[in-house]
């Protein structure tokens, strides 16, 4: 259910401004109203609301200190000592930076950069490089093991400059234009040795007289061949020496490494709990003083404009009450209908449609007034699933997929889609007792026979329905459940029309509605099924039906009808993807009986039927929440609302 | 000779829409690729948009099996 909302304007005297804030802020029920567009600059009465020299001063300097802040909590912040911060430590420390008037808090937070903004800087940089040279170091000591045994080729000549090159294997040939480029500037005094570092890269020493550095290098770089860059310590030594070299440092710095990033754990252990809330502190004082621009004032009050949630009105006024006396007014605003449309939306569902809440994701966010379409895709969405999976084991082995993934994974998105998954399993569990599938046709492989003992007197059909036998029954009933479905929906499309006062929609739906029913009816009173005095009234009511659907949409409203056909046939598809499902378990199981001896057996068909598996959890989902979203939505879903976004502090990780 | 156009239709009738998916799939799988690209958020919603052409090999297989059973 959409939460009903109510639009309020406060006004007060100017001097409590910034107190207001603060207690909205704290009560965080309320969504505000940028009023600052709808203010026109030549408005006698009210002004948009602009920020004093002094607060302004006071932004921007907390805006100087929070970005120091955050690059000190970056230095330190990893995973590991993001994990060890406790989020009750943390909440005490934001209370009681809270508090603080804003100079108390400038000057605290001053110190503590002081303090440890240059260590950590430090500490972070030499991390960095550390962690760079061991990558470069690993690469050097392949290169110059490489490259060792052709310098040994070489004699080390004074006045000789060598140049060590790394190229791609596959353009080797460049090596040639090297050579005849080379052999033309030096005039022949020098020599180029290659072999191949790796799979892909191949090394080459160019050896040449000093005279010509300068040209040699300037070709050699027109070529786009990568030099090996030694750092200075490096190209005074032969290659020998440097080799040795390289390894040494490569040794050293793992526990150089590990030195590092004890310290700055050291450092974060202590302070990085208080950082943090000192940054979620910064962030909220920051977004106080920005909401000021959206508000309105004339010359001496201040008005907000906001939407709180109905239910918290009364709270909401006492508390002002209790605060403020009654120099502070919250008013309640009669709105249009246009306006209405405005009001920010936030869903409230009962416990077990909750978790369907994350599929609104996937669209956009409902108008404010429409229908919640939450809780029916809450009861069809596993009624479907069951019914295209309808196999007892597969859907145990889904309820276990489900724990597994709830245990495993802790964010509030996993959580919400493992509950689906529980839904959906006993749903199929359900279904495959009514199938009486389990594993497909193991058990009639088995036990020769399955057969529900007193359904037959109850209900009376004989259970279980085999899908393999019954497939033109079954496709009825896929057909069946979907022109219910969309009668459904269509039924909640009136009642939106209705909501919104849309005459047109509201005779289109209804029209609609009785143009299938009067269809269907038609159909089973042509074919005998019901007496066929039947006849006349359906035709009757299938000419008012048209009638009221032409009035309602126009000649689109027409061709809507086939529209509407096309969708209920595609609920077809729940008895395609079931059948499909049925197949694949009984080819798995035949193939586990092709094996020959049993253990054979078992895992061939274990192997299937893990496809057999992954196949049927995956496709029905995906149709299911095909045939919600594109055919059931499309009957009444209005989108364009705007979420509920209320003043609220942070206390926790994420900002706003 | 019934039995042989049987199961040669039954083919046909899963065989084309096969075709007709795969090709769908992959435009609609090179484009999502791009979207995913330059805007992660996107991937549960081509992954759902991946999978709706699904519809069209699943209803050929149904009527393939419906001719041979």
């Amino acid at each position: 259910m959409l939460v009903p909302m109510t639009k309020v304007e406060i006004i007060g005297p100017k001097k409590y401004l910034y107190d207001i804030i603060g207690f909205f802020h704290q009560l965080g029920v309320i969504h505000i109203q940028d009023m600052s567009n709808k203010i026109r600059p030549g408005d006698m009465l009210v002004r948009r609301m602009e920020a004093d020299e002094e607060s302004t001063e006071r932004r921007r300097e907390l805006e100087n200190l929070s970005i120091k802040i955050n690059s000190i909590i970056s230095s330190l912040a990893t995973e590991e000592t993001i994990k060890a911060v406790s989020q009750g430590e943390k909440e005490k420390y934001y209370f009681s930076f809270w508090s603080e008037s804003c100079d108390e808090l400038k000057s605290e937070v001053n110190n503590l950069i002081k303090k440890l903004e240059e260590e950590t800087r430090e500490l972070a940089t030499l991390k960095d490089k550390l962690e760079l040279e061991q990558v470069t170091m690993a690469r050097y000591e392949t290169i110059f093991g490489k490259i060792k045994p052709l310098a040994k080729q070489l004699v080390s000549l004074k006045g000789f400059e060598t140049v060590a090159l790394l190229f791609d294997r596959k353009y080797k040939s460049i090596l040639d234009e090297i050579r005849s480029d080379l052999s033309r500037i030096t005039r022949g005094q020098f020599e180029v040795i290659s072999t191949d570092v790796d799979e892909e890269t191949t090394a080459a020493l160019v050896v040449f007289n000093n005279r010509f550095s300068e040209l040699v290098n300037s070709s050699l770089w027109s070529k786009n061949v990568s030099q090996v860059r030694l750092p200075e310590e490096l190209s005074e030594m032969s290659f020998e020496e440097a080799f040795l070299t390289v390894r040494e440092r490569r040794a050293k710095l793992p526990s150089e490494l590990v030195n590092v990033k004890e310290k700055l754990s050291k450092i974060s252990r202590e302070w990085l709990t208080k950082l943090l809330a000192i940054r979620d502190v910064l962030n909220d004082r920051l977004r106080e003083f920005q909401v000021v621009y959206q508000f309105g004032q004339t010359d001496y009050t201040f008005i907000i404009e906001g939407w709180i949630p109905r239910r918290f009105i009364k709270k909401t006024q006492a508390a002002l009450r209790k605060e403020f006396g009654e120099r502070v007014i919250v008013n309640e605003v009669k709105v249009s209908e246009h306006e209405l449309e405005e009001a920010p939306v936030v869903m409230e569902n009962p416990k077990w449609a909750k978790p369907f809440e994350i599929l609104m994701g996937l669209l956009q966010t409902p108008r404010y007034g429409t229908v919640d379409p939450t809780p029916f895709i809450a009861v069809f969405f596993p009624i479907f699933f069951g019914m295209m999976l309808g196999d007892v084991g597969y859907g145990l082995l889904t309820a276990l997929i489900a724990y597994w993934l709830r245990k495993k994974y802790r964010s509030p998105f996993v959580q919400s889609a493992g509950q689906i998954m529980y839904m959906c399993a006993a749903s199929s569990v359900l279904f495959g007792f009514i199938y009486g599938e389990f594993f497909g046709n193991l058990v009639e492989i088995v036990f020769h026979r399955l057969h529900w003992p007193f359904f037959k007197e109850i209900i009376g059909i004989r259970l279980p329905l085999n899908r393999m036998e019954l497939i033109k029954p079954m496709l009825a009933l896929a057909i069946g459940v979907g022109f219910g479905h969309i009668i459904l929906g269509l039924v909640l499309g009136v009642v939106n029309a209705i909501r919104e006062k849309a005459k047109r929609h509201i005779f289109e739906n209804i029209g609609m509605i009785i143009t299938l029913c009067s269809f269907i009816l038609l159909i089973v009173a042509a074919k005998k099924l019901l007496p066929n005095q039947l006849m006349t009234p359906a035709v009757v009511f299938l000419i008012i039906g048209l009638v009221l659907l032409i009035y309602g949409g126009g000649l689109m409203g027409l061709i809507h009808i086939f529209g509407t056909f096309s969708n209920i046939l595609s609920y077809a598809r729940i008895m395609a993807i079931g059948l499909s499902s049925v197949v694949l378990a009984m080819v798995a199981n035949k193939f586990g009986g092709m094996g020959g001896n049993i253990a054979l057996g078992i895992l061939l068909a274990g192997i299937f039927h893990a496809l057999a598996l992954v196949l049927g959890i995956f496709s029905p989902t995906i149709h299911a929440l095909r045939l919600h979203l594109v055919e059931f939505y499309g009957k009444f879903y209005q989108g364009g609302g705007k979420p509920y976004l209320p003043f609220r502090r942070t206390g926790g990780e994420n900002i706003g | 000779m019934g039995e042989v156009a049987k199961f040669f239709a039954a083919a046909l009738a899963i065989g084309i829409p096969a075709i007709a998916t795969g090709y769908a799939q992959s435009r609609i799988g090179a484009a999502g690729a791009g979207a995913i690209a330059e805007k992660p958020e996107v991937t549960g919603s081509i992954i759902i948009l991946e999978a709706i052409p699904e519809t069209l090999v699943v209803l050929g297989f149904v009527i393939a099996i419906m001719m041979i059973l």
